[in-house]
């Protein structure tokens, strides 16, 4: 069957922070389970966020990003997207894999 | 062996380094048992010596950019100036993100003090939970200390104020001694306060239960974070807070040795960022041109590409590089670049000052280099 939530794009309240723990060489996020619903993710999954460049994050649906809809980790990959503004609307979309240093 | 854990800016002086790590949280595990860098030249593994000496004529004679060193001693610190001065070059760190010099202005108190005797903190913009993991169970809001024998259940009242509900606005949420504030504006929140102060209506109802229990006690702080620092464009409102409530105001910097940094700065050049070939502060506006500008960058004790906007660290992604680190970095992995592994700050000796300006000793512990002494090497080469 085809899922329609791969082609739906939505606009989220994201937030940069430097206090989340989420080190790595693959883009990661937390993502509101709200948010998470409406996308179609369960209990994890992949999201683009299209700004200025298009970022791709392995999320993990978690009760953290409660109060805005994505909360990405300050770093490589949310620096791609915030320049100085550590809150932006953004739009999201479901994805199939995340960005990795390489 | 028992080590000063460099990890975060709470300088825990109690972890104990023997077969295991004790004490120690997440943060301080990491940097105790995390994976070194290795001195190496374009990705080749060279000696300490040679590094030294092409990292040297990488130098000579070009427009240099330090960058870092908020997580490095203070003794490292003043030989990166010292080198900044005598080659002419540009040094900063990650301040130009913050607006911190006002805030280091207002009244202060000790860790310890805070311990015995603090009853309100105010977290605001700030989730320590992650940031500084140990800050709440050694001095804030757990411990049964001084005449703070009661601890968390009766002798102290925790506040949250963030947009976003953070692990530590849950603790506060979830318990009788606690209260969090979602906020939308800094501003608004400072605003708030001031106005129920002065018997007016404001935005964020929860402020008057805080000004109800800030009565209570005389010894209560704001421990403002990065969001909070970064948000406010000037301090000049939130003086007047701190003014009118009585509160002391201690800043929860994450990087461990980020205000041994701006003290040395204002105490020698007066600013946090300076241009030593112009002889000139370096405002925010020019910071991208000295990206954009500088032959080669010299990185201590840092992951630019972790901490700086995409805009910043992708100049430096283009330029010759000399990363001066201990732990893996990225940087060092996608750039061809000098890399000098060094000893982590718990065993290289010297001295930091922790968040609330307490100056605090490291005792050496290893014989392997510090970032002191290779940029001394460097210096003298």
């Amino acid at each position: 069957m085809l899922d329609f939530t791969k082609l739906m794009k939505f606009e989220a309240k994201i937030v940069v922070v430097d206090d989340i723990l989420l080190d790595g060489e693959v883009a990661r996020a937390l993502i509101s389970k709200e948010f998470a619903k409406k996308l179609g993710i369960n209990k994890s999954g992949f999201i683009k966020i299209i700004r200025n460049n298009s970022v791709c994050f392995e999320v993990k649906v978690s009760e953290f990003a409660d109060g805005v809809d994505v909360v990405l980790p300050s770093g490589y990959f949310s620096a791609k997207l915030h320049g100085m503004d550590k809150v932006f609307l953004a739009e999201v979309e479901k994805c199939e894999s995340a960005d990795t240093i390489s | 062996m028992r080590v000063v854990c460099t990890a975060c800016s709470c300088l825990c002086d109690d972890v104990l380094v023997k077969d295991k790590v004790y004490h120690a949280c997440r943060k301080g595990f990491k940097l105790i048992k995390g994976e070194r860098e290795e001195t190496s030249i374009n990705g080749e593994k060279s000696s300490l010596e040679e590094s030294i000496k092409v990292a040297r004529d990488l130098i000579d004679g070009k427009k240099l950019l330090i960058f870092g060193l908020d997580n490095t001693t203070c003794e490292a610190q003043e030989v990166a100036l010292k080198i900044a001065k005598d080659f002419e070059a540009t040094i900063l760190d990650h301040s130009f993100i913050y607006n911190i010099q006002e805030f280091l202005k207002l009244p202060s108190i000790k860790l310890e003090k805070f311990r015995d005797e603090g009853y309100v903190s105010i977290f605001w913009g700030s989730n320590p939970h992650n940031s500084m993991p140990r800050l709440l169970s050694r001095f804030i809001y757990y411990p049964r200390s001084g005449k703070r024998q009661k601890g968390y259940e009766e002798d102290r009242f925790l506040v949250v104020a963030d947009l976003r509900k953070s692990e530590t606005a849950k603790i506060a949420e979830k318990s009788k001694s606690g209260l969090f504030i979602k906020i939308d504006n800094d501003y608004e929140l400072i605003k708030s306060f001031i106005r129920v102060i002065e018997g007016k209506a404001c935005k964020y109802l929860e402020v008057a239960k805080v000004l109800k229990e800030l009565e209570k006690a005389e010894i209560n702080a704001i421990f403002g974070g990065g969001g909070l620092l970064r948000n406010l464009k000037d301090a000049k409102l939130f003086k007047e807070l701190i003014e009118k409530t009585g509160v002391y105001f201690v800043p929860t910097l994450n990087k461990a040795n980020h205000r041994g940094y701006i003290e040395m700065m204002i105490k020698k050049t007066g600013f946090l960022a300076y241009d030593f070939k112009e002889d000139t502060n370096l405002s925010k506006d020019k910071i991208l041109n000295a990206f954009k500008d500088c032959d080669v960058a010299l990185i201590v004790a840092s992951d630019p590409l972790r901490t700086l906007p995409y805009e910043l660290s992708k100049i430096l992604t283009e330029k010759k590089l000399i990363i001066i680190n201990s732990l893996k970095s990225i940087i060092a992995k996608i750039t061809k670049s000098v890399v000098i592994s060094t000893e982590i700050s718990p065993f290289s000796g010297g001295s930091m000052i922790r968040c609330d300006g307490v100056k605090v000793q490291i005792e050496r512990q290893s014989e392997k280099v510090s970032d002191l002494d290779v940029l001394k090497m460097l210096m003298e080469v």
